[in-house]
């Protein structure tokens, strides 16, 4: 990859690197360090990296750099902030998208993953198994568990509101 | 239960659009047919995440300056016109230092033909205070200018047959180490490096300047006794070749150093064909002894 393919990957890429980070931490801060770590480690591999590769290879760095940090982070999260997590819904739902959109927080990390990267990046299987280390089957499941969820979701707060 | 669940894998498939075209048909006409179907599936279809509209604005921070490689040989050009300026500029330099070295070594000469400079450090070799303080392994040999012209069948100018009082008195004192020295030409050759630096000047350059000009001695040659295929690579040939080019108009002169009064002065000795001259060098800074540092 040369200099001028990493910055066209830059600009087409960062974006989505930043929206996946940012809505798999949901922290402005943690998913702006992401994105730098993740671009800089494609920097120091760019002679390795071919550039239809670098998506992936961009996502999976970042997918782990996300792990990594959500399992720090759990690790110092105290068992009382789980409890006002789980059960706090003062929240004002405006349309779908918003319950949707919190519904995706509640999902597992790899049901999460799977259906963030088939709906927002457009992977299909085999490359969410790449990025994941899962198989295709199994990404499809996940997917699949995850729709479930959503709709499930979706069905109960429309019903309460 | 398991009829329930086929549903919702078939409307999942029709939204992953993983169906056959037949099957998706069929899914579709029951959709049509079934009220609660078509919600459910207007449910479904809801789960289908839109992306936000997320910008990260720290993307200059992460581009990288394209490297420039320019080809060399667009370059050889500006390589050839580098060469010719400098070649240029230092040529009148380098040819007025050589007239003035020149005229000021045929001043030192006829004063030391002379015996006028009796204060200078040349006219204390003339004195014999060198060949009193000899040390025991050191050739001595001062050639007076009068032996040169003969030996050349020059006269230098401005020389007296016969020479002065001096230059009979040292060449008495050292009548015996007279042929203990053979003089060997500099042979300099622009392209015939090889021969730039022969045994005996190099002998004497790595005796005599094993402190101060160690290095320049390392840039001449490589150590070794004899020229192997290694002299021949690297920057040497080329700055041999610079060097022999530079000192061309001394072609087939002599070139002798020594060092005199237990090692603490050099002597060092210019001969041509018209010119002959005697220097001496007073090694008391140049001794390689670090001075203590403060602390």
């Amino acid at each position: 990859m040369t200099t001028k393919e990493y910055n066209k990957t830059v600009e087409s890429l960062a974006d989505g690197i930043f929206r996946f980070a940012l809505k798999y931490l949901r922290d402005e801060f943690e998913a702006e360090n992401v994105v730098q770590n993740t671009f800089e480690k494609l920097w120091v591999r760019k002679d390795k990296v071919d550039v239809n590769t670098a998506k992936a290879f961009l996502f999976k760095i970042a997918y782990n750099n996300c792990i990594d940090l959500l399992r720090k982070a759990k690790r110092s999260t105290s068992m009382e902030e789980v409890v006002e997590n789980n059960y706090s819904h003062t929240e004002q739902y405006s349309d779908a998208m918003e319950i949707i959109n919190e519904a995706v927080d509640k999902l597992p990390e790899n049901q999460k993953t799977a259906i963030m990267l088939r709906d927002y990046e457009g992977y299909d299987y085999r490359s969410i198994g790449d990025i994941t280390g899962m198989t295709e089957a199994q990404v499809k499941i996940n997917i699949y568990r995850a729709r479930q969820f959503l709709k499930s979701y979706l069905k109960d707060m429309q019903l309460v509101l | 239960m398991k009829e329930r669940n086929d549903i919702d894998w078939k409307l999942f498939e029709l939204l992953e659009n993983d169906l056959s075209p037949e099957e998706e048909a069929e899914i579709l006409a029951k959709i049509e047919a079934e009220d609660g179907l078509a919600d459910e599936w207007n449910l479904v279809q809801q789960t289908r995440l839109v992306p936000p509209d997320v910008t990260y604005k720290g993307k200059k921070g992460l581009l990288k300056k394209e490297t420039v490689f320019l080809e060399f040989a667009n370059l050889s050009w500006l390589k050839y016109a580098a060469v010719i300026a400098i070649v240029a500029i230092s040529y009148p330099l380098w040819k007025s230092y050589i007239q003035d070295n020149a005229s000021e070594m045929a001043g030192a000469v006829k004063s030391i033909e002379n015996g006028e400079d009796d204060n200078s450090e040349v006219a204390e070799i003339g004195s014999g205070e060198v060949s009193t303080d000899k040390p025991t392994n050191e050739t001595k040999e001062v050639t007076t200018p009068k032996t040169v012209a003969r030996s050349n069948g020059y006269s230098a100018p401005g020389t007296e047959p016969g020479g002065s009082p001096n230059d009979k008195k040292e060449q008495v004192n050292d009548d015996e180490n007279r042929d203990e020295y053979q003089w060997t030409p500099l042979v300099l050759q622009p392209k015939g490096y090889a021969q730039l630096v022969n045994e005996s000047t190099r002998y004497s350059a790595g005796s005599v300047l094993n402190t101060t000009a160690y290095e320049i001695n390392d840039l001449m040659y490589d150590g070794h006794d004899d020229y192997g295929s290694g002299y021949a690579m690297g920057l040497r040939p080329i700055i041999d070749g610079s060097i022999s080019w530079m000192l061309s108009p001394f072609q087939n002169s002599k070139l002798r150093i020594h060092r005199v009064q237990d090692n603490r002065m050099l002597e060092i000795e210019y001969k041509s064909i018209q010119y002959h001259a005697v220097a001496m060098v007073n090694l008391k800074g140049f001794s390689g002894e670090r001075k203590p540092q403060r602390h």
